[in-house]
């Protein structure tokens, strides 16, 4: 085996996957070779000491931005600030006949979709909206995560 | 398979994440947000690691999950969704990265990075030894920095990266050699310092 030969099975090498016979060529090149013992030598530290590091935390406020952009993204695009105090307004009242009215059914809690609701002068705040069986025009709307509240 | 680096620890098994993958495939959002919870750590990791710093990282994994969410109903499983997963996440870290050129400025910008917003890391030593390897992994070329960090940092296999990056085996392993002779002189006296 020459260095070439020794580069191509590198990982190998470090990971122990050789076969016995190409195990004891790479040996016998080890032997014979500093430059490339010394690139296995370094190569099994470097896996060793990446392989060690902790993963690096994410924001605590990752999902909740994930959350905003998905419902940024989601069928409910975010509206203007008078339309979402209407439309906030309405749903309000929807949840509120839904709580008194009809409970939720299976098909509904299936089909939510996550809305970011900006309310004037009040802040703004992530909500799921269902859809309501007796007024498909409108929405069950809970909130979930309030973003802001001046 | 191959062996080297112990694979981290999976938050699902195959069953349970294929079941949870369908159910968000279906319009299940809450189903979505147990995936993104169990796996926001894991991409954000991987884009920290190639793009070099935590406020671009976030960014990516907000993006990248966003740009899942939208391509989920067409993913057919020919692959784990972790996988999947990961080469979205390392393809949109690896085109920002490409675009930025930010890996030129690394160096400067981690040495200037405060302790208070560096990874989490229970001693200094290990922070300091975290904050050596982010900046040898940045003088490293995108392509050797992605394979580099989904084999030790995140664990994937030969088999998953090359499935993840759309790379043969053969060139994945060439590619971690370049890296390991890039990095000698980069990681020598950290290795002496901390030990491997």
């Amino acid at each position: 085996m020459n260095c070439a030969g020794y580069r191509d099975v590198l990982m190998d090498v470090i990971d122990g996957t050789l076969s016995p016979a190409a195990r004891e060529e790479a040996r016998t090149h080890e032997r014979s070779c500093s430059d490339c013992a010394g690139l296995a030598r370094a190569a099994r530290e470097q896996s060793a000491l990446l392989a060690r590091l902790p993963r690096p935390t994410p924001p605590s406020d990752l999902g909740m931005r994930i959350e905003r952009a998905l419902g940024a993204r989601g069928a409910v695009v975010r509206p203007r600030r008078w339309r979402a105090w209407a439309a906030a307004a309405a749903a309000a009242l929807v949840a509120a006949a839904g709580l008194l009215g009809s409970p939720r059914t299976p098909d509904a809690e299936r089909s939510v979709e996550v809305v970011d609701v900006v309310l004037p002068d009040r802040g703004s705040f992530l909500g799921r909206v269902s859809p309501s069986a007796e007024n498909p025009g409108a929405g069950l709307l809970d909130p979930l995560i309030l973003v802001e509240n001046p | 398979m191959s062996e080297g680096p112990e694979p981290r620890e999976a938050p699902f098994d195959a069953a349970a994440e294929e079941a949870l993958v369908r159910r968000a495939q279906a319009g299940d959002r809450d189903a979505f947000r147990s995936l993104y919870q169990a796996y926001q750590d894991r991409v954000f990791a991987t884009a920290y690691r190639i793009a070099g710093d935590r406020e671009t990282a976030a960014d990516l994994a907000q993006e990248v999950f966003v740009k899942v969410f939208e391509e989920l109903p067409g993913f057919r499983f020919g692959s784990r969704f972790s996988t999947w997963l990961y080469r979205v996440a390392a393809n949109h870290a690896i085109n920002k990265a490409s675009e930025t050129a930010r890996h030129a400025r690394l160096n400067e910008r981690v040495a200037r990075e405060k302790p208070s917003v560096a990874p989490a890391a229970p001693a200094a030593r290990d922070r300091f030894a975290d904050e050596r390897v982010q900046a040898a992994l940045g003088g490293l070329s995108v392509k050797l920095r992605v394979v580099t960090v989904l084999r030790y940092l995140e664990g994937l296999s030969y088999e998953e990266i090359a499935e993840a990056l759309d790379l043969s085996v053969g060139t994945v392993k060439s590619r971690l050699f370049l890296a390991h002779a890039t990095l000698k002189e980069a990681l020598n006296d950290l290795v002496k310092d901390v030990g491997p």
